[in-house]
């Protein structure tokens, strides 16, 4: 083998490691999580950590970082109707917060964090709405608001999620006793 | 020859560095017009606010989070409420709020925007549902006192501002349960 064989081989081989380099480079990805974020790092597919606020890089494909936004999520749930203890025809408004209360959970549990768990907090609502006598004193809203609460976060609990700062906007009863009616004003 | 090959190599070292550059991190420009306000996050955490004009940051390591100051418009029509007397009104309302701390807007929601509709229509909804027929007929103006009252604080706390609020319209429909019945 003469010499400019040799240099040519040479100039081939670091044409290839510059390209294979350049292709490394390219599948580099950053993945930037904010403080109320939060990132569920998955390895080959396996999960290995929750990580925090800060920048990284995934250096292969077989890497990924799923990100969880840990604030809250304001909802509004209007006149949902149920029928209370006494049977009368009633209805309940609601306000409230979704957040996250455990990112790896609430990363492979749902698919959608919010839209998946409205429907647990709707079925906690008139589950324990129903119980009650539509009482609509201010004791009565705190006790069924905290009810609501404990019932829908003991089902929230398993996927990552929990309902925080729920308020009563509305209770309303059908009354049973004797009425004037106004009509329509 | 290999006074050549050098010269190539080093060429192409030169472009993987900057593909580096390029693929893993650099200076980036944002622009913020003047309806918009930011936070520049460094490493995940908040360093400083910044308002309109042209900010440079480092790609991979810092980021631009903006938020939209316009105010945010907020109606609905011909919504229901149960009273406390037994009767149901139908109401609407229209209000606007503008953010007015950022910072504290980032990390209200996950959809900062939401967050005027969300108090107007909790606090409206409250404040209605806990008066009575006559009280609304008699003096609507108390009620949008009370309820501005209600959502001012809330809508501060999360970093906005109310700029207006009105209930258009309150109709007053139903069976009304004696006041004595009530007081019972």
């Amino acid at each position: 083998m003469d010499a400019d064989f040799i240099t040519g081989l040479l100039f081939v081989a670091e044409l290839v490691a510059v390209f294979v380099l350049a292709r490394r480079i390219a599948r580099i990805r950053r993945v930037f999580i904010a403080d109320f974020q939060r990132g569920v790092r998955f390895v080959h597919g396996a999960f290995t950590e929750v990580v925090g606020p800060g920048s990284y890089r995934l250096l292969s494909r077989s890497r990924q970082i799923d990100l969880v936004d840990m604030r809250p999520r304001q909802f509004v749930m209007e006149c949902v109707n149920y029928r209370d203890a006494l049977r009368n025809d009633s209805f309940i408004s609601i306000g409230g917060e979704l957040v996250v209360a455990d990112a790896y959970l609430s990363a492979t549990k749902l698919k959608d964090q919010f839209s998946d768990s409205l429907p647990v907090v709707r079925d906690a609502l008139r589950t324990v709405a129903s119980r009650g006598i539509g009482d609509p004193g201010s004791e009565a809203r705190e006790k069924t608001a905290q009810g609501i609460t404990s019932a829908a976060n003991a089902e929230l609990t398993p996927s990552g999620m929990k309902l925080v700062n729920l308020e009563i906007t509305e209770m309303w009863s059908r009354p049973t006793a004797r009425r004037v009616s106004t009509g329509l004003n | 020859m290999v006074g050549i090959i050098n010269t190539v190599f080093i060429a192409l070292v030169v472009l993987a560095v900057l593909a580096v550059r390029f693929f893993a991190g650099g200076y980036a420009t944002v622009t913020l017009v003047e309806y918009q306000r930011g936070v520049i996050y460094r490493s995940g955490l908040p360093i400083r606010d910044v308002g309109p004009g042209r900010h440079r940051v480092w790609s991979g390591h810092e980021k631009v989070l903006h938020l939209d100051s316009r105010p945010v418009q907020v109606s609905y029509e011909n919504q229901s409420v149960g009273l406390r007397d037994g009767a149901a009104a139908e109401y609407s309302l229209f209000g606007a709020a503008q953010i007015r701390d950022v910072r504290k807007a980032i990390y209200a929601s996950t959809n900062p925007s939401l967050i005027p509709s969300y108090v107007l229509l909790t606090c409206t909804r409250s404040v209605l549902n806990a008066s009575t027929s006559s009280e609304l007929k008699l003096n609507r103006d108390a009620a949008v006192a009370k309820i501005v009252h209600r959502a001012k604080p809330r809508l501060d706390a999360a970093g906005f501002e109310l700029v207006s609020f009105r209930l258009p319209q309150i109709a007053i429909r139903g069976d009304v349960v004696e006041q004595a019945e009530l007081e019972s």
